[in-house]
């Protein structure tokens, strides 16, 4: 009894040594990653957040006294309502645009590619490899008035004069931000689909379903994890871009983070900056909240 | 299977969650990191550091890298150049206000009407002009007198060393266009969609304030000339094909064929055009009038290494030096005896025999208008209103 005991405290103290190494490894582990969260991003994104509540008071100056003003001017200003749905709709278009070209590209490689898996995997993947500033000054020899389309259109006798509004237009910007972001959206459905079991897609053909509804009842809220990541990912980084609209937009160029750059950068106002940004990060919690619910979509 | 208990799910959604939350916070916050994180070299710059560094934060070309004096100097000197562009003047103010440039870059440039804001945010340091003995090659105007003592000479210190000054009007396609008489022939049809408004506020207002026939040395302009002045702006929009965001961008669209004028222009895209190709884009004046600056040296606020930045500074101001650059930058040298060194093409650009008559009378230097009379516009209303003119 007293060695079964014994035995039994030795044991309880291995668990217990055990149990603190597992979590030394973990705090080890986990760490670095919440240091690098909570010291790059929590603790200046609450500075911003107390001076957003501040007054400005000059260029870089701030003075500490509570006000929602920066809030009231942010969202009733009727310069940064407009700036604010051009930005959130074309981050909207964007998003959707590549959901919906995303699917079929996703699903030829998920079900359809066999031993070229892989290679055309690496052929989405290669297209990021250029700098994103570099794809959009590529727009301009394609889309510009001397560029590739134009001047094919020209000798096609399509058209007379160059279409200006290909480049330099809210088009244009749409037409990058779908470059950009439709391979990320291509990687994040084949990666939920993945997930969905072809025996299954055969069952239900076998039970009569054509393809349109194969894809509605089972593809579509199989993948619709990934469906919600590609759209919340496209809309939230194209809604809050800054260089596409400003090289590519023509006179319509403004975003509501070039108005946040200019609040910060020509204006020295950080509070009403701040208060921008984080109207901004509302609305993508709000979207981000909206788009969980169709994770519950059980297809049409 | 049911969709909830599917791992791959649960795994997606958790990760969607962590995406989404940091995405949307980085998207959110990233502006207030802009003016610290700089455009990309800063951070290199730094770990290149060594005893000769330079780290130069300014406009493209003012760290006179390509002028083969001080190419020469560098090299006999062994002292090495990291430099960060700006895009638009605030971009300095921004870096060394907001903690993001002091102590990291040890030589900036201020334009004139900029010195009494920067010196009040307290940006410069006081430059020590005993160790810049080169600084007696440029003109009076420039180290002594009124001009002098109000942007660069002032408080009992010298907070800057103006090395060069230019003038913002049109940069045009000469090989196509004829050079724009007026600012409003690029209202005309035949400028439809031909021509960009460049994003740079301070020199569009006082080219608006030419061209609605308003200009007044002094920048004090009231609330009502100001928004005139902006519906001048708002109509040339109309007509143009889009603003230009960057200087620099400018060239490359003059290069490819997208635009055959941009104002407000500067006389250094037609050397930033050149290197691209297109050797056509010109600057010209108008019959209204321009823009004219004067940028300055500065050492700010816990620069380290200034050793070798003066001694840069000194052989910038060195004859040689000054020559060479007025040609690259397409800019007027400060130094009187350094325009015999310039070919006849660079030396034909500014008329240097009426220097003082251009700078104090005819093409006075910009103003900004920070400490404002009541009922006039400041500088924040100008930036305000150049904000919502661009939306």
């Amino acid at each position: 009894m007293t060695a079964a005991a014994a035995a039994s405290g030795q044991l309880g103290s291995i668990n217990l040594g055990a149990r603190r190494r597992r979590r030394i490894a973990v705090v080890l582990l986990v760490g670095p990653a919440l240091l690098v969260v909570g010291g790059a991003l929590l603790v200046p994104a609450l500075n911003l957040l107390v001076q957003s509540f501040m007054e400005s008071s000059g260029y870089g100056q701030i003075t500490y006294h509570f006000t929602f003003s920066n809030y009231t001017a942010a969202l009733q200003d009727p310069v940064y309502r407009k700036v604010a749905w051009h930005s959130f709709g074309l981050g909207a278009l964007a998003a959707l645009i590549c959901v919906a070209a995303g699917y079929p590209a996703a699903y030829f490689i998920t079900f359809r590619l066999r031993r070229g898996r892989n290679l055309a995997l690496f052929l989405v993947v290669v297209s990021l490899f250029t700098s994103y500033l570099v794809r959009l000054y590529a727009w301009y020899t394609i889309l510009g008035g001397h560029g590739i389309v134009n001047t094919a259109l020209i000798r096609l006798g399509v058209v007379s004069h160059p279409l200006l509004f290909l480049l330099f237009s809210r088009t244009a910007v749409l037409i990058a931000f779908v470059n950009v972001f439709l391979p990320y959206s291509v990687l994040m459905l084949t990666s939920s689909m993945q997930n969905i079991r072809p025996d299954v897609l055969e069952n239900a053909r076998d039970l009569g379903a054509g393809p349109l509804r194969t894809f509605s009842r089972i593809v579509l809220p199989l993948s619709m994890t990934g469906a919600i990541g590609a759209f919340a990912y496209t809309f939230i980084l194209t809604s809050g871009d800054y260089i596409t609209p400003s090289l590519l937009g023509g006179t319509s160029s403004t975003s509501l983070a070039n108005i946040v750059s200019d609040e910060f950068v020509a204006l020295g106002n950080r509070p009403a900056g701040a208060a921008i940004s984080f109207v901004m990060l509302t609305v993508f919690f709000l979207v981000y909240l909206g788009l969980t619910r169709l994770d519950r979509f059980k297809g049409f | 299977m049911t969709y909830e208990s599917s791992p791959a799910m649960r795994f997606t959604r958790q990760q969607l969650l962590r995406r989404s939350l940091a995405g949307g916070a980085a998207i959110g916050l990233a502006p207030s990191f802009l003016d610290r994180l700089g455009t990309g070299t800063a951070g290199a710059a730094i770990s290149r550091a060594d005893a000769a560094a330079i780290n130069f934060f300014s406009w493209q070309g003012y760290d006179l890298l390509d002028e083969p004096a001080m190419k020469a100097w560098r090299k006999r000197n062994h002292v090495t150049v990291h430099s960060t562009y700006v895009n638009t003047h605030n971009d300095i103010t921004a870096k060394f206000t907001a903690g993001g440039g002091k102590g990291i870059y040890n030589l900036s440039t201020y334009e004139a009407g900029y010195g009494p804001f920067y010196v009040g945010l307290g940006i410069p340091a006081p430059i020590d002009l005993s160790r810049v003995p080169n600084f007696k090659n440029a003109h009076p105007l420039f180290r002594t007198g009124a001009i002098a003592k109000k942007w660069w000479n002032f408080k009992g210190h010298q907070w800057a060393l103006p090395f060069t000054w230019g003038i913002q009007a049109i940069n045009y396609a000469s090989d196509k266009i004829k050079p724009p008489a007026s600012y409003r022939d690029l209202l005309k049809p035949e400028f439809k969609g031909k021509f960009g408004v460049t994003d740079d506020p301070v020199a569009a207002i006082v080219i608006g304030a030419h061209a609605v026939g308003v200009f007044r040395a002094d920048s004090l302009y009231t609330p009502a000339q100001l928004k005139k002045i902006i519906a001048f702006w708002a109509a040339l929009k109309k007509n143009a094909r889009l603003i230009v965001p960057l200087y620099g961008n400018m060239a490359d669209l003059f290069a490819s064929g997208e635009i055959v004028a941009a104002t407000p222009g500067w006389a250094a895209v037609n050397s930033f055009a050149a290197a691209k190709g297109d050797k056509a884009v010109k600057h010209t004046v108008p019959k209204e009038g321009s823009a004219t600056f004067c940028d300055a040296f500065m050492i700010p606020n816990g620069a380290k290494n200034t050793d070798a930045v003066y001694a840069y500074i000194n052989q910038a101001f060195s004859l040689e030096a000054q020559a060479q650059e007025a040609e690259s930058l397409v800019q007027a040298a400060v130094c009187p005896k350094a325009v015999p060194l310039m070919n006849k093409a660079t030396r034909a650009l500014y008329p240097y025999g009426k220097l003082v008559e251009i700078l104090t009378k005819s093409a006075p230097l910009e103003v900004i208008p920070n400490n404002v009379p009541k009922g006039y516009a400041t500088f924040a209303d100008w930036n305000k209103a150049w904000e919502r003119f661009k939306a």
